[in-house]
């Protein structure tokens, strides 16, 4: 488990928004990190959907979760049926990113890897 | 006893000229033909004061009864002075098995008795008919129907008697009977054919008759031997089948293994590149680092282009098809769209809608067909004139799009140009040509939309490519 890492503060997000990214592939995760922090959220991190249920309870709101679907422990479509299931996080916005939509559960936005990041930093300032 | 008839069967001569103490059998196919013989046999020892012992089932004794009457012999009176015993088969047999298999001491008993008290009363001469084979043999149980003809020749070294025995030529009817039915003529004096044997005494004919069997015979195993080579070569067949079926699952195997290492294991990889060249270019601050994160960036989004086609590929030779989402689309919106996103002057792209564009299409196939016809004319096509897109929207039933741009393609593509992998000569000289998929999938797009494509192109009126979609 990965703590939040505070970013840069540009002052492009006014409030302190926090975006939880879920994804095994550590250059995805941080070229994201990176990527978020510079446009001003606070990035928190996770390896798979069983890290990701943990570190959620750790993070202040508003929030919403950058989504792998393939992963090892617990996939991102896990994750999200937990997420679903559980009253208090039911709410949060997800952007799924996957190499594979069609394992991805419907209802919620996807985008399809590779990312285009323009479009992606448009998607995640729209999830709040 | 009335006299026998001026021409008699082979088998009738044969039975009646019997010699002592022999052990015969009647092969025979009907119940009719058996009753005749079995009626010569035992009506010639009735005739002449030999005791008689019949053990038969009870339709057959019947039948027996019945030949024996219209020979004009009294079977009551026979059987009344004790001349002529008749047995039931079926209960005579179970009284000697033990666990299924013949018992020589209880036969010895049980059939043995029968006899020696038949010799008693006759003067010594006794002749027996007896079917418990031929059921033993219907019952499956052909070993055990051998070993009661050994029992029954070894009652004749104990008992002076004629045995008459009668098989159903149906128990023989496969050609791996043949052993079989070789050891149970072995097993008797004479063999007696059934009544498909001609019923003329005269040797000519019977010769004649051998030599037609003989014949017969060599054909059948002729052709015995064909089928065998034919089974044969069917099992290989078979076989190979199996083998290239099993080949095949491999293949499928493999195949599908390779869609998710392209589906996942290498867009992964290729998204961080993605995203960290993007991150890259939005930091760079000089030309010197946006120029090389655009060429990263240009290189991986081919990549990834390349990733879609062999997947699409792969997917439509597994047979599993391109999947369509079918929603409310508009062709010219789509164009517009294909039209935006293509890289160069966009003044070289003329857009012409007209009537009503919409249908139940995918929106994202769509998009990746029109890309895919657009792109092609404004690479290969000579830059004398704008690529030309038009939407034809009048017709009830489909949409039209045409896609024009001047130049030829050359003939040797020309009729090969929607396979895959082809290899066009400028396919080295244009790196951005990617894998030579792109029409073939487009094609494939039109088809699971059961739309056409077709193309025509020649040096005086350019290229044109004709899709017809139905609206869905």
């Amino acid at each position: 488990m990965e703590s939040v890492r505070a970013g840069e503060a540009n002052g492009k997000v006014s409030q302190r928004k926090t975006l939880l990214v879920v994804d095994d592939e550590p250059d995805i995760r941080e070229s994201l990190r990176d990527a978020l922090e510079d446009e001003g959220y606070r990035v928190a991190v996770a390896r798979n959907g069983k890290e990701a249920l943990e570190v959620l309870r750790t993070l202040e709101k508003p929030f919403a979760v950058i989504l792998d679907i393939i992963m090892p422990v617990m996939s991102g479509a896990e994750f999200y049926a937990a997420l679903q299931a559980d009253a208090l996080f039911a709410d949060t916005p997800v952007l799924i990113s996957t190499s594979d939509a069609s394992r991805a559960p419907s209802g919620v936005l996807i985008m399809k890897k590779p990312i285009d990041l323009e479009r992606f930093l448009d998607a995640v300032a729209n999830l709040f | 006893m009335a006299s026998l008839a001026a021409r008699r069967t082979v088998s009738e001569a044969s039975a009646a000229q019997r010699r002592p103490h022999d052990h015969a059998v009647q092969f025979y196919d009907d119940d009719d033909f058996l009753s005749a013989s079995v009626a010569t046999f035992v009506g010639a020892g009735l005739a002449n004061g030999q005791a008689v012992v019949i053990i038969a089932t009870g339709e057959h004794r019947e039948a027996f009864r019945r030949a024996l009457l219209r020979r004009g012999l009294d079977v009551d009176a026979a059987c009344s002075s004790g001349q002529m015993v008749l047995r039931d088969a079926r209960e005579t047999l179970a009284a000697f098995l033990i666990d299924g298999t013949p018992d020589w001491e209880l036969f010895q008993t049980q059939v043995g008795g029968l006899v020696a008290k038949a010799a008693s009363r006759s003067k010594g001469e006794v002749r027996a008919y007896g079917e418990m084979v031929d059921l033993l043999w219907t019952d499956g149980r052909p070993q055990e129907a051998i070993v009661l003809e050994q029992f029954w020749n070894d009652l004749r070294g104990i008992h002076s008697f004629t045995l008459l025995c009668a098989y159903g030529m149906g128990n023989f009817s496969r050609e791996a009977d043949g052993p079989d039915f070789h050891k149970v003529c072995g097993l008797h004096s004479r063999a007696l054919p059934a009544e498909s044997y001609p019923r003329e005494a005269d040797l000519d004919v019977q010769l004649a008759e051998v030599s037609r069997l003989q014949q017969r015979a060599r054909a059948l195993e002729h052709e015995i031997e064909r089928r065998k080579q034919a089974e044969e070569e069917l099992r290989k067949s078979r076989e190979e089948l199996e083998r290239q079926n099993k080949d095949l699952l491999r293949t499928v195997r493999f195949s599908e293994m390779f869609v998710g290492i392209l589906g996942h294991d290498l867009r992964n990889p290729l998204s961080a590149i993605t995203t960290a060249a993007s991150l890259l270019m939005r930091r760079a601050e000089t030309d010197k680092v946006a120029r090389p994160a655009t060429r990263i960036l240009s290189s991986a989004g081919r990549m990834a282009r390349m990733i879609d086609q062999l997947l699409d590929f792969t997917r439509i030779r597994l047979g599993q098809g391109l999947p369509l989402g079918r929603s409310a689309n508009d062709l010219a919106e789509v164009c517009q769209t294909a039209a935006d996103e293509l890289d160069g002057d966009p003044r070289r792209i003329e857009l012409h809608a007209s009537g009503d564009t919409a249908g139940a299409w995918d929106g994202d196939r769509l998009l990746q067909l029109v890309s895919n016809l657009v792109g092609n004319a404004l690479a290969h096509g000579a830059r004398t004139a704008p690529v030309a897109v038009t939407v034809d929207g009048k017709r009830l039933e489909e949409v039209t799009l045409t896609v024009e741009n001047a130049g030829a393609i050359p003939p040797e593509i020309l009729h090969v140009i929607f396979e895959p992998f082809r290899s066009g000569k400028d396919r080295k000289e244009d790196q951005s040509s990617g894998l030579g998929l792109g029409l073939y999938i487009s094609h494939e797009i039109v088809l699971a939309h059961s739309g056409s494509i077709e193309v025509r192109s020649t040096q005086e009126e350019g290229t044109r490519f004709t899709v017809r979609l139905p609206r869905g």
